[in-house]
């Protein structure tokens, strides 16, 4: 394993702003194909950082044992926003920016704008394929998932299938998607695979497990690893989920909302999933029904909610309504 | 006359509630105004509170010559949970309402207050964001144009602004409220000036009187004796925008008040040692040119922009002679 510092700069206190890049190259020769594992871009999103330890850890028991193993190269990039990072903040917390709406050309010269330029420049150009991993926000739980943009799920569900990971959910596009990393790499004909799960500022061991067994069967069917270490077994096919496919309930009342679903359940329609309350009267202000029968796979953790705040999602069991 | 435009009762307590106020016959040309999408640009809340105290004396008779004509809207607070801590945003979402628009109809709060403006102002003809620099920094007042044609170039003329500045494209500018005014068809302008979590009454006296010209020269006022006037405008493109970064860490002094013309060579500050005060850098101007942005911060890292330089070479429109 290589590590490279990518971005380096002085600071006024003294440590220098570092991020690194691990690179496990091909055993002989030129790679047959490079994959990219980004992490870290929102500072409170601890999942991606623990899985990047996982890959780190088997990565290198494989290129001390087996190195012929590796017919292709990877790099991690583990932590790519540490000022966020050792703040816990989704944001810098010096600048108060959002690195991961800062990607793709932009002119200005900023620090933020700097470092989130320089990452993008280095994974383009060390990478055929990249994964940025994301934990949820505050407020939503999230079941393990790769979010596909529409336009881009021709090329990019078969490479998601290999990951096997729960959902791939394909979602329509928004404006905001325009300055993410992973829509950028996309446009830049760098398929890119951006995947959400859990909740941030935790981490749930067994979640992160079973993403990183899903790596190792991509990083073997993408031709970077020659076969798969034996520990890594077997996996079930990922559930597609398409735009029409997913229905979500929103809070109709500001409150408390306490849950009495769990999050990778299925659900029926019209199934109570939970209350909002109101603390300060003493009364239920709603019951909230499921949207739709089918799986939960997103729901509200943070309780205080405004009205129309989202509470869960489903994908439905049934063929899309007409 | 101030009206509610949103009343979104909250978990705990009163209710939220956003304001408009409009003057003037619904028919008119028309005009928005907005401030307060970050919870800390005090200059612009100041400015729109002094216009809608102006406007409202027009319309009690209190300011003689003066008739209101056009159909003007003015919106002080957008990100109010913002405003309720005095940060930039609110960090129960740490979301810059100013990449939240269009936002939705039902959604989280930072989205329906962004979608409540939107639907109010989008059959205005011209929209004004009132603002100031960015955290850490200080501008001198200035008018941003997106898509600066030369109709727009003129009406930013009567805005009384000696400097007028493309807004360069980026992939979050979307987002912007302005982005989406010019996407709507509104001719949209971004005043800036001054720093964030400050009062600056000369910058305030400014715009406002800036303001007020522009309503009078596009027919939104009348006035029995004077007209709105158009005033000389030095216009800068954003491909000829030269920021200057420092090459040490350290405490930035600057030498130079924000809104200085320097020549090429020119000493803007010197970066000194924290820790035993040493002189590290003298930061001198790369070219000849204006200073619209400088840094008020004093801690930089190195390679941090310290200014922004409007470059005087690349001056391409000058009134009278454009
Ligand atoms: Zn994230």
């Amino acid at each position: 394993m290589k590590t490279q510092t990518l971005f380096s700069r002085n600071s006024p206190l003294g440590a220098p702003l570092k991020i690194v890049r691990q690179t496990f190259s091909a055993h002989q020769g030129k790679p047959a194909r490079r994959l990219s594992f980004v992490s870290g871009l929102h500072g409170d999103e601890m999942e991606g950082l623990y899985l990047c330890h996982r890959l780190i850890q088997a990565l290198r028991q494989i290129k001390d044992t087996r190195p012929e193993e590796f017919l292709g190269e990877v790099h991690v990039y583990p932590a790519v926003n540490p000022p966020a990072l050792n703040n816990g903040s989704r944001l810098w917390p010096l600048y108060g920016t959002d690195m991961n709406r800062m990607m793709g050309p932009h002119p200005d010269k900023s620090l933020p704008v700097q470092l989130a330029q320089e990452v993008f420049d280095d994974i383009q150009e060390h990478s055929d394929m990249a994964v940025d991993i994301h934990a949820s926000n505050l407020h939503l739980k999230e079941l393990p998932q790769i979010r596909i943009i529409e336009e881009f799920s021709e090329e990019l569900l078969p490479l998601a299938r290999q990951t096997h990971t729960g959902i791939i959910w394909i979602h329509p596009m928004a404006g905001v998607f325009e300055s993410t990393l992973g829509y950028n790499l996309n446009k830049l004909g760098i398929p890119t695979l951006v995947i959400e799960t859990g909740i941030c500022l935790r981490i749930e061991p067994k979640t992160v497990d079973r993403l990183f067994q899903g790596i190792m069967h991509l990083l073997v069917k993408q031709g970077v690893l020659a076969s798969l270490p034996e520990e890594i077994p077997p996996l079930p096919d990922s559930r597609v989920v398409y735009p029409r496919e997913v229905s979500q309930a929103c809070a109709k009342h500001s409150g408390l909302f306490i849950s009495q679903a769990s999050l990778g359940h299925r659900v029926g329609e019209d199934e109570i999933i939970g209350q909002v309350v109101d603390p300060v009267e003493g009364v239920v202000l709603e019951q909230v029904t499921a949207p739709d029968t089918g799986l939960l796979f997103t729901l509200r953790e943070q309780p205080t909610v405004h009205a129309g705040a989202l509470l869960a999602r489903v994908a439905c069991d049934l063929e899309p309504r007409p | 006359m101030k009206q509610e435009i949103l009343n979104i009762p909250t978990p705990f307590g009163e209710p939220l509630v956003l304001y408009k106020n409009q003057w003037g016959p619904l028919d008119g040309e028309a005009l928005s105004i907005v401030s307060g999408l970050q919870g800390d640009r005090l200059n612009g809340v100041m400015v729109t509170s002094r216009l809608s105290r102006f406007l409202n004396d027009i319309e009690a008779g209190r300011e003689t010559g003066y008739q209101i004509r056009g159909n003007i809207q003015i919106f002080p607070i957008v990100n109010y949970k913002a405003w309720e801590t005095g940060n930039p945003v609110w960090n129960f979402d740490s979301q810059d309402a100013d990449l939240t628009f269009p936002g939705m109809e039902v959604g989280e709060l930072a989205e329906t207050l962004c979608n409540t403006v939107i639907r109010h102002t989008a059959e205005s003809d011209y929209g004004i964001v009132v603002q100031s620099a960015e955290k850490h920094y200080e501008d001198a007042p200035h008018v941003k144009l997106i898509d600066p044609s030369r109709t727009r170039r003129n009406l930013a003329r009567s805005l009384g602004l000696a400097v007028g500045r493309e807004v360069a494209e980026n992939p979050a500018l979307v987002l912007n409220l302005a982005k989406q005014w010019d996407l709507m068809g509104l001719h949209p302008f971004i005043l800036s000036a001054g720093k964030p979590q400050t009062y600056q009454p000369q910058y305030c006296d400014l715009l406002v009187d800036g303001i007020v010209n522009f309503m009078r020269s596009q027919g939104l006022l009348s006035h029995t004796r004077e007209k709105g006037s158009q005033q000389e405008m030095s216009f800068f493109d954003a491909e000829h925008e030269c920021p200057v970064l420092t090459r040490e860490a350290g405490l930035f002094y600057s030498d130079i008040p924000v809104g200085t013309a320097v020549d090429k060579g020119q000493k803007l500050g010197e970066v000194r040692d924290l820790y035993e005060g040493g002189l590290l850098e003298e930061v001198t101007a790369p070219e000849e040119g204006f200073v619209v942005t400088l840094r008020e911060y004093p801690m930089v890292h190195e390679q941090e922009c310290v200014a922004v330089l409007l470059r005087e070479n690349n001056r391409k429109w000058f009134w009278p002679f454009g």
